[in-house]
């Protein structure tokens, strides 16, 4: 018969839980150098023994069990409502050895819930360079637990810690701290009126903000029945609980715990005078974007040519040798050129998720939070929305669900509706292609016009986003306090193996995601550009051959390959929408990208490769074409005005189904979702028709 | 031989409406449930 076991990994933030998880159950979930990366439960298996699974449950970090985010309170729901199937058989509370002080208050209170609970001491390949030395078995006896001592990054310790956990059983689950010390009268009533229950739980209960959710509803709409002492006398309580709790601890480590200063390196405080200064600090902060932005187009250059090429090649060897028809036309004109449209930005991509990658693993990020604090308050924001806003530069997704670690609720709902102006990796596509298409080559003080543009054009996201929280503090009427505890991980050279993991994922589920929408969305594009409806279609070539008798034969083709496209099912719907997108610039095509795009925003490149390959199937690249076209007056379709319009109008349109979701998910209701599509269109077109008119 | 091009069109235009149908209006009942990639929800 095999066993299992419930496992739960707690701690405070950024101590190495989901690295820690990722090394036992061999799964890859984020891990990152700042505090709040995991905001959900993970599951995950891993084998103890040869009869024993261990079910372990990765959660986001938490400095005590008195929450005040949603995240946090994750935590505590799971902790306290023992009729949860995955209610922990023991607990693993893993501490960073550098803050083993204030990592220790979770554990004593995990430990005070009755639940078996063994500390795993995490990093323990930094105590040699910081001079720490720790007295495992003192700090055994007094802590009344078992320690592991671990590093992940060097994966020392593991097997150790899974023999503990298989041991389960020796470790008391007697409590540290004695909860009715702090006031013996109020605990003897609250003992005498639910005999039989753990003190320390009720306790919990009772100190719990109802707001949080479901935990066990039976006990509690009993206890709110017990409210002999007014809310700041509880608040008093708690701080005397946590001050007991600190005198305990720190009489612990006065005996388990050494550490040498002299042999510890200070160069951390050195650097961060620099990196958190007020000029310094975001003269730096702007160089790395700056050159950021300068090496995702140059580097990417040679390859993304080459992947061009390789279509382009594919394409006319899929129509030269596969046998004539509708369907070899498919092939090489609509679902080859849609799909490169896509692969052909993996290069840029992957250098944007690597210099991501490598900010958040080095620590950099956190000083970032630290310095745009001050900054972002004066907008309603507090430095933790800082988070969602750069990591909004590769997708808005995770980043709205990781407003969860912002405590309040106003904040919180400020950075979700803000977040979607991040400029994200989505909309790299459209700006790359569009930069290549009309800003002239050149440079300024060494650097391109086209680099300069890229990140004029994230700097925008960035103000207005920025500008609407303002808007949005001022006028929202909800009330909410605001804490901001962040705390400065350390400096780490980044793993190889954590930012090469992390790209490769990144790129992939970028590649995978919007491969298969591009993939639908070409076909059917395909399709309806390739058939039309009435006479106009049908008798494309005798009528235009009629209206112009004197051309040659490849010109006549030409002609009658865009006549047949403007008069296709997609050509009628495109035109039935040009009236309202020609004060922007843009023609019929372009509308039809821009509701497609609507699925996902890279689909715009992919929809105008099809569109234009059957318009014209010589074998020219996409940018090619789209260069030469030309609009009814004569002007290249792609010029400067409307090729900065259609920017500006991806910078600041919601056009992003998936987000929209998730904010309905994240708010609990649609309408917030609503109000930010219609707003961000409709400021969207105003802007870009405004572009357009200066510009032209 | 024409048909059978024909109808690798159709199929497939079925196909990739099928799919968008499924992403776009299905998706929410069916994310939830998978501990899913971090990046699950994007797309
Ligand atoms: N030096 C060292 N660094 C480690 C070790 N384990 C994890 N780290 C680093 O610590 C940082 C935080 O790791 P995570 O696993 O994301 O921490 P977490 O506890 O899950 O953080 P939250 O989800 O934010 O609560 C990452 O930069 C890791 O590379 C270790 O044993 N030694
Ligand atoms: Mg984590």
């Amino acid at each position: 018969m095999s066993k299992s076991l419930n496992i739960a990994l707690l701690g405070n933030p950024n101590t190495g839980k989901t690295s820690l998880f990722n090394s036992l159950t061999g799964l890859s979930q984020k891990v990152g150098n700042y505090p709040g990366v995991t905001v959900e439960k993970k599951e995950g298996v891993c084998k103890l023994d040869r009869k024993t699974k261990g079910y372990f449950i990765d959660l986001p970090g938490t400095y005590s069990i008195n929450s005040s985010s949603i995240d946090e309170s994750i935590v505590v729901e799971l902790l306290l409502n023992k009729n949860n199937k995955e209610y922990p058989d023991l607990a693993l509370v893993i501490a960073d050895v550098e803050n083993l002080k204030r990592n220790l208050l979770l554990f004593t209170q995990v430990k005070d819930l009755g639940i078996p609970t063994i500390l795993v001491i995490n990093m323990a390949d930094q105590m040699k360079r910081k001079g720490i030395s720790l007295d495992i078995p003192i700090l055994e006896q007094t802590l009344e637990t078992k320690i592991a001592l671990v590093s992940t990054r060097e994966n020392t310790g593991l097997d150790e810690l899974k023999k503990l956990i298989l041991n389960y059983r020796i470790i008391s689950n007697k409590p540290l701290v004695q909860i009715n010390s702090i006031d013996k009268k109020y605990f003897e009533n609250l003992e005498n009126a639910f005999p039989g229950q753990l003190l320390y739980k009720l306790w919990l209960i009772i100190t719990q903000d109802a707001n949080f959710g479901a935990i066990q509803r039976t006990l509690i709409s009993d206890i709110s029945k017990f409210q002999t002492k007014s809310k700041s006398e509880i608040k008093r309580l708690q701080q005397k609980e946590t001050i007991k709790r600190y005198q305990f601890i720190n009489s612990v480590l006065k005996k388990g715990l050494q550490i040498d200063k002299a042999s510890a390196t200070d160069f951390r405080s050195k650097l961060d005078r620099v990196l958190i200064h007020k000029f310094w600090g975001y003269l730096i902060f702007f160089s790395i974007l700056m050159i950021i932005f300068q090496s995702i187009f140059s580097w990417s250059e040679v390859p993304m040519d080459f992947i061009d090429n390789c279509f382009n090649y594919l394409s006319s060897v899929t129509s030269n040798n596969l046998p004539s028809g509708v369907f070899t036309d498919l092939l090489s004109q609509g679902i080859i050129p849609g799909l490169g449209g896509i692969v052909i930005f993996i290069p840029q991509i992957a250098f944007l998720f690597l210099f991501l990658s490598i900010l958040e693993e080095t620590g950099y990020m956190s000083r970032v939070v630290f310095l745009m604090d001050r900054g972002l308050r004066r907008f309603g924001l507090s430095g933790k929305s800082i988070i969602p806003l750069i990591s909004g530069t590769a997708c808005a997704i995770p980043a709205i669900m990781s407003t969860r670690n912002i405590e309040s609720w106003k904040e919180r709902l400020i950075t979700i509706l803000v977040t979607p102006f991040t400029t994200c990796s989505a909309r790299l596509p459209v700006y790359a292609i569009l930069i290549a298409l009309v800003i002239p080559d050149g440079y300024f003080l060494g650097f391109s016009y086209k680099g300069l543009m890229l990140m004029f054009l994230y700097l925008i996201g960035f103000l207005m986003a920025l500008g609407i929280a303002w808007i949005l503090t001022t006028t929202l009427s909800i009330h909410s306090k605001s804490y901001f505890v962040i705390e400065l991980p350390n400096y780490k050279i980044p793993l190889i193996k954590n930012v090469a993991l992390t790209v490769w994922e990144k790129t992939k589920s970028f590649v995978e995601g919007a491969g298969k929408i591009i993939l639908a969305i070409s076909i059917l594009l395909w399709i309806l550009a390739s058939y039309g409806p009435g006479e106009n279609f049908n008798q494309a070539e005798n009528i235009i051959q009629k209206k112009y008798p004197e051309l040659a034969e490849k010109e006549i083709e030409l002609k009658t390959n865009s006549f047949k496209l403007e008069n296709s099912y997609v050509g009628v719907l495109g035109r039935s929408i040009e009236p309202i997108i020609t004060p922007l610039g843009y023609d019929w095509k372009i509308g039809i990208a821009i509701i497609t795009s609507f699925a996902a925003r890279e689909v715009f490149v992919g929809t105008l490769a099809t569109i234009y390959s059957v318009q014209n199937d010589d074998n020219d690249t996409i940018k090619n074409k789209m260069a030469s076209d030309i609009r009814k007056d004569g002007k290249l379709l792609f010029n400067l005005a409307s090729g900065t319009s259609l920017m500006i109008f991806y910078a600041f349109a919601m056009q992003c189904m998936s987000t929209l979701a998730v904010v309905k998910k994240e708010t609990n209701s649609w309408k917030w979702p609503l109000g930010q599509l219609f707003f961000m269109t409709i400021l969207a077109y105003f802007i870009s028709f405004l572009t357009y008119q200066i510009l032209s | 031989m024409d048909w059978i091009q024909g109808f690798l069109v159709f199929l497939s235009g079925i196909c990739a409406l099928l799919f968008l149908f499924r992403k776009f209006f299905f998706k929410s009942k069916l994310a939830n449930k998978k501990g899913c990639d971090h990046n699950c929800d994007c797309h």
